[in-house]
Formats: structure tokens, C-alpha cells, sequence
């Protein structure tokens, strides 16, 4: 029921009313066509909608700011409706993109499908509520009959990671298949590992001749280092005490985005990867290969938040047995002080440790400005310090300063290696 | 969504043939105060109607169905003062399709919408008009207490009327 009837009955009411107190038979008559008008939209009110509605997104996965396109079609599956109206709405968070159409206003006859058809883009997340709201109206404009539809439709955003070239780890642990990591075993492959006595059966193509030409009975072979797949874990650390809020973002949100690139990156290789976020729960995706693992794990980063949990406000209750012994685990984390004993023990536990840590120091430094200060040179020389120390306890630590590119810190810190890894050669 | 133009049209014209109608209606007696607030609201009423803005359609709506009982109250012919309130209402319904057209992003089918409505709308005003012209060209002589029965059944409808809408509503 809508306001212009209750004003129109009112009218109906005070002409009547009026006419009889100022006797004034005019008054009265004038009250007629509104009362004809009214009777009118009674008898042609609107019954109501059988609606049948079904709602597309395309596609079900995207990328954090990429537009995904919702179809919401709209059946009348009961009497023609003289004027209907039917409008979509959805979480604040989806941003509607120009040009789509969330509502519409139509002549709706028994059998005909009307469909609505926009883009919206959105922070990374899962989102699903939708409700549509139907109304079908009188053509005086006094009734209505207002319907609220929910259409609940999965869709993930992923957080926007970034496209890396290949890592470098190297994990004690591998797979038979082959893959990207050098196995320390001989086999096929492309780098050089050792030499052994020719056997029958290997390729002429591999003898050694320089080798074989110093010994005068025997050949030697060549042999390569194979290259397979291996394990790798990764850890997001997702306590609240070590994330950094300010003007320019999260940065735990970079944590996200720089898990998504290398969870990306190491499907690409064909490892087997796992996710554990840590801190505000222990959400974990269990190790796999693939699309599908991927798919699985970006759902999982779409989700995660930083949450206080006292009982995750450090790594005591790190499970690491989750991750396969020997494997590599990637830890993307800040790092505070109390950290460095878990991490250590995870490298006595046997396992190849690399900690990407976004520099909360530089994240705070570049939205103040004045990084040349007393008080942030400490910080940086603090920071550094501690770094120093998981790097002692045979760490790989990647110090990533978020305002430039992870692919940067990745090939900076893989060059620093072979620079002294060169450097201690040359002393020997 | 922009209605189309056709609509728009006749919507004003409609209401310039109400505001003419209520200044000439009035210039006759001459009520001059009555003619200038017709011209005044009724050009008030065009240029919003001509920029798309709908907010005050109801309001004005009221002031003319005021002007109408002004008049009937002055003494100008009730035939006419009926005839414009009746336009009055085209108009006020007419103006809300409007909105209703620019309040959403798309719409669908208009020209049969528009017509459906047109259609209805004339229908509807033209019998409710004719209904009005019954009691002024036949006069029937009541007595008061037939009077005052006939306002307490019509209050006592009213009110079962509202009361009935209302217990819907929620």
C-alpha cells in the first residue's frame, strides 16, 4: 500500500466532511472523482508476481579489481503484471562498474523474461548475499505488492598477486617427478653433478673424453643433476599484533598478495603446496598440485583476516608437522623478536626455511617521510638485527620493503646468495 | 533511465491546460489573486517537470486540488472545477510514472507501458467524471437528517475503509 492512497482517502475524507459542514453541495461532488479514482485502483489492483528467478556470475573467480559480470533473468511465471519493478541489491563492499543496469521498471506479460545485466568489481573476498526486490503496482499508483527474493550466489575474489619468474629454493626433500628444484641426485638433467665410470647402455653423447683420455682402460660419463618436484609449505602469518594499519593499507594485505604470487608461482613449477594462515585461527589448505589447489588456496587468501587470538600470538602453536619433513616452507611474516627461536627449530626439525618479511619499519618510515630519523634508523638497525640472527640459524630471509615489487626482493636476495656464495669461494 | 519525450509532452500539456483552466476560471469573476498562484504553481510544476525533478509532485498536486475547492467555494462553475480536478489527477499521476521511469536503470517495453497507462488513465478520469456530472445536472433535494445519516455512514465507511488498508499494510 503506498502513501498516495491513505492521501487520497484523507481527501476523499475532508471534502466530505467539509462539504457537510459548510453545506456546500459542490464540495461534497468534488469529492466524487477522487472516490471513482480510488474505487478504481481497488478493483484493478495488482494480485502479485509468480516469478521464477535465476542469477549468473561470470566467471565465479576473479581478481581483485577485474569486473565480474551478474545476470539476474527474471521469469514471470503467473499473470500478466501492469507495471513491475524489480531491483537488485547486493553488499556494499561490490562497487558497481558504469553503464549496468541493477534495476528496472517494465509491463511484465505471463511468460516473458526480463533480465538485468552489470559489472561490479571488489576488494578481495567471498560474497554471495543477494536480494531482489519485486514489486508489482496499480496503474493509479495506490496498491503494490512488494516481494523480497534471496539469491544467494557464490563468488570468490582473489587478492591480486603478482606474476613471478621462477624461485629459487632448495629443499632437501623431492618428488620422483620431475620438476624445477635440483635434487642432489644424478639422473637426467640439464646442470652438471658428477662423473662416473662409463656403464653399457649410457649415451656416447655423455662420455667425459678429457677424463677419459687421462685414464687409458677405462670411460667416464657425465652425469646431471635431475630436477624434480618437491613440497613446499606456505605460512601466513595472520596475527594481528605484528600487522601494520595506515593511510596507504594493511600490510598484511601485501602478506596476502605476496602468498598468492608464490602459492601462483609454485603450482606453475609443479610443486605439491600447502597453506597454513596462522593467527587469527589455523586455516590450512592440505597439500596438492594444480589448478584445483590453486583454486583452493586463492578462495582461502580471499578470506583471511588479522584477528587478535591470545592463544596465536606467537609461533608456539605452529603445526608444523602438517608440512612434509624435509620439505621447503615459505613463511611470509614480519617478524618480531620471539619469533626467531620457533623458526630456528623448524631448520633443526630439518626443513628449508625462506621468510619473506614485509619491512614494517620502511611501511611506517614511508607514510611519515622522515626515514632518516633518529627513532627509524634504530628501528631499521634493530630490525636488521634480528634478520642477521635467523639468518645465523641458517634461514633464507628475503627483508621486503612493500612499496617495491616481491619479484625485485626475490632476485635481489637470489643474486645477494651467489654473490657470497662467489665472495666465500674466493676467500678459500 | 530518460522517459521518452511523448510522455513528458502530454504530461505538460496536460498541465497547462489546468493551470490555464484554473487562471481563466478564475479571471472570469475576476479573482486576480487565484489567476497569478494558478500561473505561479503551474509554471513552477512545468519547469520541474521539464528538468526531471519529481520531489515535489504530491505538494503540488494538493495545491491544485486546493485551487479547486477555492473555487468551488467562490462560486466558480463545478463542471469545471470537477473537469480540472480531474486533469489535476492525470497529471499528478502522469508526473509520478515519470519518476518512476527515471527512479530505475532500465526499462523495458515503455512505449506499451506508456500506453497501458495512458489508456487506463483515461478510462478511469473519464468515468470519474462523467460519475461527477450525474449530481450536477440532477439535483436531488435531501432533508438534514438524511444528510447527517448519509455523513455518518460515509464517515463510518471511510474509517472501516482505512482501518481494513491499514491491518493490510502491516
Amino acid at each position: 500500500m503506498k502513501r498516495n492512497l491513505f492521501l487520497l482517502v484523507i481527501l476523499v475524507f475532508l471534502l466530505a466532511l467539509l462539504g457537510i459542514g459548510l453545506l456546500q453541495r459542490g464540495l461534497v461532488i468534488l469529492a466524487l472523482p477522487l472516490l471513482f479514482y480510488l474505487a478504481a485502483a481497488w478493483v484493478l489492483r495488482p494480485a502479485g508476481a509468480a516469478l521464477s528467478l535465476h542469477r549468473s556470475i561470470d566467471p565465479v573467480r576473479a581478481v581483485q579489481g577485474k569486473p565480474v559480470t551478474v545476470t539476474l533473468q527474471i521469469t514471470n511465471v503467473g499473470q500478466a503484471v501492469a507495471q513491475f519493478t524489480a531491483r537488485d541489491q547486493f553488499s556494499r563492499r561490490l562497487q558497481l562498474q558504469d553503464g549496468g543496469s541493477t534495476s528496472l521498471i517494465a509491463h511484465l506479460p505471463a511468460g516473458e523474461t526480463l533480465t538485468l545485466q552489470y559489472a561490479v568489481t571488489a576488494y578481495r573476498g567471498a560474497y554471495q548475499d543477494f536480494v531482489v526486490e519485486t514489486s508489482a503496482q496499480g496503474l493509479q499508483d495506490c496498491f503494490e505488492v512488494v516481494h523480497h527474493y534471496e539469491t544467494p550466489s557464490l563468488f570468490m575474489i582473489h587478492p591480486q598477486g603478482e606474476k613471478l619468474k621462477s624461485v629459487r629454493i632448495r629443499p632437501a626433500f623431492t618428488h620422483g617427478f620431475a620438476g624445477s628444484i635440483a635434487s642432489r641426485r644424478g639422473g637426467t638433467g640439464v646442470d652438471f653433478f658428477t662423473v662416473r665410470e662409463y656403464q653399457p647402455g649410457d649415451s656416447l653423447r655423455h662420455i667425459n673424453w678429457k677424463m677419459s683420455a687421462r685414464d687409458d682402460r677405462r670411460f667416464y660419463t657425465n652425469v646431471m643433476e635431475q630436477e624434480q618436484v618437491t613440497d613446499v609449505g606456505i605460512i601466513l602469518d595472520a596475527r594481528q599484533r605484528v600487522n601494520l594499519v595506515n593511510s596507504r593499507g594493511s600490510l598484511f594485505e601485501y602478506g596476502v598478495r605476496a602468498a598468492a604470487s608464490l602459492a601462483q608461482r609454485f603450482l606453475d613449477d609443479g610443486h605439491r603446496v600447502s597453506l597454513l594462515v596462522y593467527g587469527s585461527g589455523k586455516k590450512r589448505v592440505f597439500p596438492g598440485y594444480g589448478k584445483h589447489q590453486a583454486h583452493r588456496i586463492l578462495d582461502t587468501l580471499a578470506s583471511v583476516t588479522p584477528i587478535v587470538n591470545f592463544a596465536l600470538t606467537n609461533f608456539d602453536n605452529l603445526p608444523v608437522r602438517f608440512f612434509t619433513p624435509g620439505s621447503q616452507i615459505v613463511m611470509i611474516s614480519p617478524i618480531v623478536m620471539e619469533d626467531i627461536p620457533y623458526i630456528t627449530k623448524m631448520r633443526a626439525f630439518g626443513y628449508e626455511v625462506l621468510v619473506i618479511s614485509p619491512n614494517p619499519v620502511a611501511f611506517e618510515a614511508a607514510e611519515n617521510g622522515d626515514a632518516s630519523s633518529l627513532a627509524y634508523r634504530l628501528a631499521f638497525a634493530e630490525r636488521e638485527f634480528m634478520l642477521q640472527q635467523l639468518r645465523q640459524g641458517g634461514t633464507q630471509v628475503i627483508n621486503w620493503q612493500v612499496g617495491q615489487p616481491l619479484e625485485g626482493a626475490l632476485q635481489r636476495a637470489s643474486f645477494g646468495a651467489r654473490g657470497a656464495l662467489h665472495g666465500q669461494r674466493r676467500s678459500l | 533511465m530518460k522517459p521518452n519525450r511523448r510522455i513528458k509532452r502530454i504530461t505538460g500539456v496536460l498541465l497547462v491546460l489546468t493551470a490555464a483552466g484554473f487562471a481563466a476560471a478564475a479571471a472570469l469573476e475576476p479573482l486576480w489573486g487565484f489567476v497569478i498562484a494558478a500561473a505561479v504553481f503551474g509554471a513552477m510544476r512545468l519547469a520541474l517537470l521539464i528538468a526531471d525533478q519529481h520531489f515535489g509532485d504530491r505538494l503540488l498536486f494538493l495545491l491544485f486540488t486546493l485551487f479547486s475547492v477555492l473555487g468551488v467555494v467562490e462560486g466558480l462553475p463545478l463542471a469545471l472545477m470537477a473537469g480540472l480536478l480531474c486533469l489535476n489527477l492525470a497529471v499528478w499521476n502522469l508526473s509520478e510514472f515519470i519518476g518512476d521511469l527515471l527512479r530505475f536503470d532500465a526499462v523495458f517495453d515503455q512505449r506499451r507501458m506508456e500506453n497501458l497507462r495512458l489508456r487506463r488513465l483515461a478510462l478511469v478520469l473519464g468515468g470519474a467524471y462523467l460519475l461527477t456530472l450525474l449530481p450536477i445536472l440532477v439535483e436531488i433535494q435531501l432533508g438534514f437528517v438524511a444528510i447527517a445519516v448519509a455523513a455518518l455512514l460515509a464517515v463510518y465507511l471511510l474509517g472501516a475503509a482505512l482501518m481494513r488498508l491499514r491491518n493490510k499494510g502491516e
